[in-house]
């Protein structure tokens, strides 16, 4: 699809426009294809016997394996936001609304996003990998040849560690990000600790907590639906697998922005026709 | 243990349960021991100088002929022009989401939003240009550099490069730095453009274009673009140096090339975040010093 | 429609395309109760996909495929499942779970279509070792450390595992050394007479034919040039048999 995409300057403007409608319908293709498969890994979700043990092991693993990233990339960009919106605050004057914008600003964007696309990164790439080989070592066929359904054997177990996981380690990403925020405001720019923390709670409201919530859990079902599929349904060979880990993370972080504008537009939208109902009531 | 388990517990699903959370108790137990966590520790800062150090020999071979330039351009075209629908698409999205997200904060702290393209030219100028796009170009072109090198590693080819007396790290290292820098300075402009842009799209209501960019570079300054592309030059030998450093040592086949790829990528977006972090509280730092 | 004569497994008919290429050209086979059935032809002649269409892993464009009284051909993969629990096909590479030790390869189909305990499941992975003339030790390894021949015996380990009544070996020697392969060829002897199971071995191992086979079917061009008994096929005077067997 991206090989398409690029070629895209050098033609004339009906093959322009050509391209673009082929590449609207692949997108559409691929997006329905995905959804798809979704359904049927949610139908089979709780198939029995249900898969205990590896689902434990899958939850171990993604956890272990993205416990650091999420602590090291949530310290660090908690520190980042609190020293970006200490500069940009301070050109206005609205210094001590720092606390409370940066925390509202990490619950409700960038705590999930950030998180969500740190374990597409590891997770999700690895997945896809051991998936791919798997299908293109002819594992999966030997699953089905035992007279096993590949899919509640291999793959639901890793579609809910990931949902799971995604979801626990956001909230310990935002714990996290708050600490490095407040770290970071207090001994880097010696803002007074209390100074910080006054409008962070009259600023945070539960409903923020609940969108990041919320958040991270569809982010969740993305990363786990994309690196699931890719990693099933790769083509032959080692570069079939390449590709699969390329999708991965290309159509993750992607897919990430996109729910999350659209979430944001449709708080947006609602907060305005809220706002004129209530102008046209009162 | 498990006979014991399945005397006393009838249930065949809690039984499973057990059995389950018992093994995941014993592979966390040898997971955790002093040698294991000696062992990443030990293993972290080996990484550490082992990047440091292939970064600095990369950087020596620039100045050593023979230039091979095609090399350079070659990855200029895999780096650049193909993260451009990827880098386009997230900045633009990410333009979309500050301006509505910072919308929301202002309308709530100091009642009206007119400050928010200013804010949102010095965020995507300062953070969202530089830092998200470098992460996004370690996803894309980190990933296919960290599979194209292990890729030739387990296959033999670095150690036929060795044979005929070329040096790996020049060969491969010192293009993908330089194309890297090169396009990633495009790269970050372009999506900071981009993210602003889209931001002024979906704010049209508030302000009109010029309003807009009126409003905007009342905030922004020349020194947030110089921070702009200051960023990602530092930056930018982070993605071909971790790409090279766990391609050069990956082992055992298609998986080898896997767990390169995927630890290539994560080095690289923790790297920038944390060099990121540094470099902002340096500039800080700075800019008291400078002010004071 | 209803099978006819007292085949176990039989083709009707059969034709597989691969886009523009047909591999498998209005065949028909049926294989005797508990007989080893050698499908010999060359490379790319089409055996594979034969027990592959058995199995269900593909289905082709025309024709019928009987597993007793059932049709393979028309099943879904739901239904496929009790399909390849009696019917196990061992493929050419080994396609061991590598993230998995041997016991835990042999046991996967144990653990999830029975409800045995612990004890019994080690005592059944031990018993299955010692069928295919492994070491128990094994049990404690990962495939990769082991021998190609090895892991062959494992996956075919895995694979009567579950009991099945017909085994479907996909070039069980191909790659190995002559004495490795005297082995396999050995034990899939044993494991007909031990497990009263039907066979079929897909390969181009002549020596392999020779110390295995009742019935011998050259497959040249998508169908069968030749069915018969090992004795006289080897004697046969049709002309691509000899072309054949004298090719080695």
């Amino acid at each position: 699809m991206e090989e398409r995409a690029i070629n895209l300057w050098s033609l004339g403007i009906f093959h322009l426009l050509g391209r673009i409608f082929i590449n609207l319908g692949l997108l559409i293709e691929g997006i329905g294809a995905r959804a798809i498969f979704l359904w049927q890994v949610v139908l089979k979700l709780a198939k029995r016997p249900f898969e205990v043990r590896e689902l434990m092991l899958q939850l171990y693993l993604v956890g272990v394996r993205s416990l650091g990233i999420v602590a090291v990339s949530g310290f660090f960009v908690g520190g980042i936001i609190v020293i970006q919106f200490n500069y940009a605050l301070g050109l206005f004057g609205a210094r001590v609304y720092l606390g409370g914008v940066t925390t509202s600003g990490l619950l409700r964007e960038v705590g999930p996003v950030l998180v969500a696309i740190m374990i597409a990164g590891r997770i999700g790439a690895f997945i896809a990998a051991e998936m791919g080989t798997m299908k293109v070592t002819e594992q999966i066929d030997a699953v089905r040849c035992l007279g096993l359904d590949p899919i509640p054997v291999l793959l639901v177990p890793r579609f809910l560690a990931v949902v799971t996981m995604v979801f626990l380690l956001t909230i310990f990403g935002l714990i996290i990000g708050l600490v490095g925020g407040a770290g970071t405001a207090w001994l880097l720019l010696g803002v007074n600790l209390s100074y910080y923390l006054t409008n962070l709670l009259k600023l945070t409201t539960v409903s923020a907590l609940l969108l990041g919530m919320v958040k991270s859990f569809i982010f969740g079902i993305l990363v786990a639906t994309i690196s699931c599929y890719e990693g099933y349904c790769a083509s032959a060979g080692a570069e079939g697998v390449g590709r699969a880990v390329n999708r991965t993370l290309v159509y993750s972080s992607i897919s990430i922005f996109l729910v999350d504008y659209i979430i944001a537009a449709i708080i947006s939208i609602t907060f305005t026709l809220a706002k004129s109902i209530i102008f046209t009531i009162g | 243990m498990s006979e014991w388990a399945h005397k006393h517990v009838k249930n065949a699903f809690l039984r499973t349960l057990l059995i389950a959370l018992l093994d995941v108790l014993y592979i966390a137990r040898l997971g955790l021991s002093f040698e294991s966590i000696g062992d990443n520790l030990l293993r972290f800062f080996e990484t550490i100088g082992g990047v440091v150090w292939l970064f600095i020999r990369s950087l020596l071979f620039l100045g050593m002929p023979p230039y091979r330039l095609r090399e350079i351009l070659k990855q200029t075209d895999a780096a650049g022009w193909r993260s451009i629908p990827l880098i386009g698409a997230v900045l633009g999205f990410i333009g979309l989401i500050i301006v509505l997200e910072l919308n929301f904060q202002l309308s709530r702290v100091v009642g009206n939003t007119a400050y928010v393209p200013g804010l949102a030219g010095i965020l995507a100028f300062r953070e969202f240009g530089p830092t998200v796009v470098a992460c996004m170009f370690a996803a894309k072109v980190g990933a296919s550099w960290a599979a194209e090198i292990s890729n030739m590693k387990i296959s033999e080819q670095i150690d036929a490069l060795e044979m005929s007396s070329v040096n790996p790290v020049k060969y491969l290292v010192t293009p993908r730095l330089l194309a890297s820098a090169a396009m990633l300075l495009a790269l970050s402009a372009i999506g900071a453009a981009v993210a602003v842009l889209l931001g002024w799209f979906v704010s049209r209501q508030d302000f009109s274009f010029m309003a807009y960019f009126i409003m905007m570079s009342k905030f922004t300054r020349y020194a947030d673009v110089g921070t702009l592309f200051t960023k990602a030059l530092v930056f930018s030998p982070v993605v071909p140096v971790c790409a090279a450093w766990y391609g050069l040592r990956a082992r055992g086949g298609a998986r080898g090339v896997g767990e390169a790829t995927t630890k290539a990528v994560v080095t690289s977006i923790l790297l920038i975040i944390v060099l990121d972090f540094f470099l902002n509280s340096l500039a800080d730092k700075l800019l008291k010093i400078v002010l004071e | 429609m209803e099978p006819d004569g007292a085949g176990m497994i039989e083709f009707k008919r059969v034709w597989k395309k691969f886009g523009s290429q047909v591999v498998v050209r209005d065949l028909s086979l049926k294989v005797e109760d508990g007989e080893i059935f050698f499908i010999l032809g060359k490379t790319g002649a089409g055996k594979t996909v034969l027990i592959r269409m058995l199995a269900g892993l593909l289905k082709p464009e025309q024709g019928e495929i009987w597993l007793e009284d059932k049709r393979v051909d028309l099943m879904t993969e739901d239904a496929l499942k009790d399909v390849r629990r009696k019917c196990g096909l061992i493929f050419q590479s080994p396609t061991l779970f590598d993230s998995l030790r041997v016991f835990e390869n042999i046991a996967f189909g144990l653990r999830r279509h029975f409800d045995f305990s612990e004890a019994e499941i080690e005592a059944r992975v031990r018993n299955l070792l010692e069928l295919v003339h492994l070491d128990p030790q094994i049990a404690d390894q990962y495939p990769e450390f082991l021998s190609f021949g090895m892991q062959k015996r494992v996956s075919l380990a895995r694979t009567i595992a579950l009991e099945p009544k017909y085994l479907l070996y996909d070039e069980p020697t191909t790659g190995l050394d002559p004495f490795t392969a005297r082995q396999i060829n050995q034990l899939i002897k044993e494991l007909r007479d031990k497990l009263q199971v039907t066979s079929i071995v897909v390969s181009h191992d002549l020596e392999s034919m020779r110390e295995v086979s009742d019935r011998v079917g050259l497959l040249e061009d998508g169908r069968f040039v030749e069915i018969a008994p090992t004795g006289e096929f080897e004697k046969s005077s049709n002309p691509l048999v000899r072309r054949f067997l004298e090719a080695v």
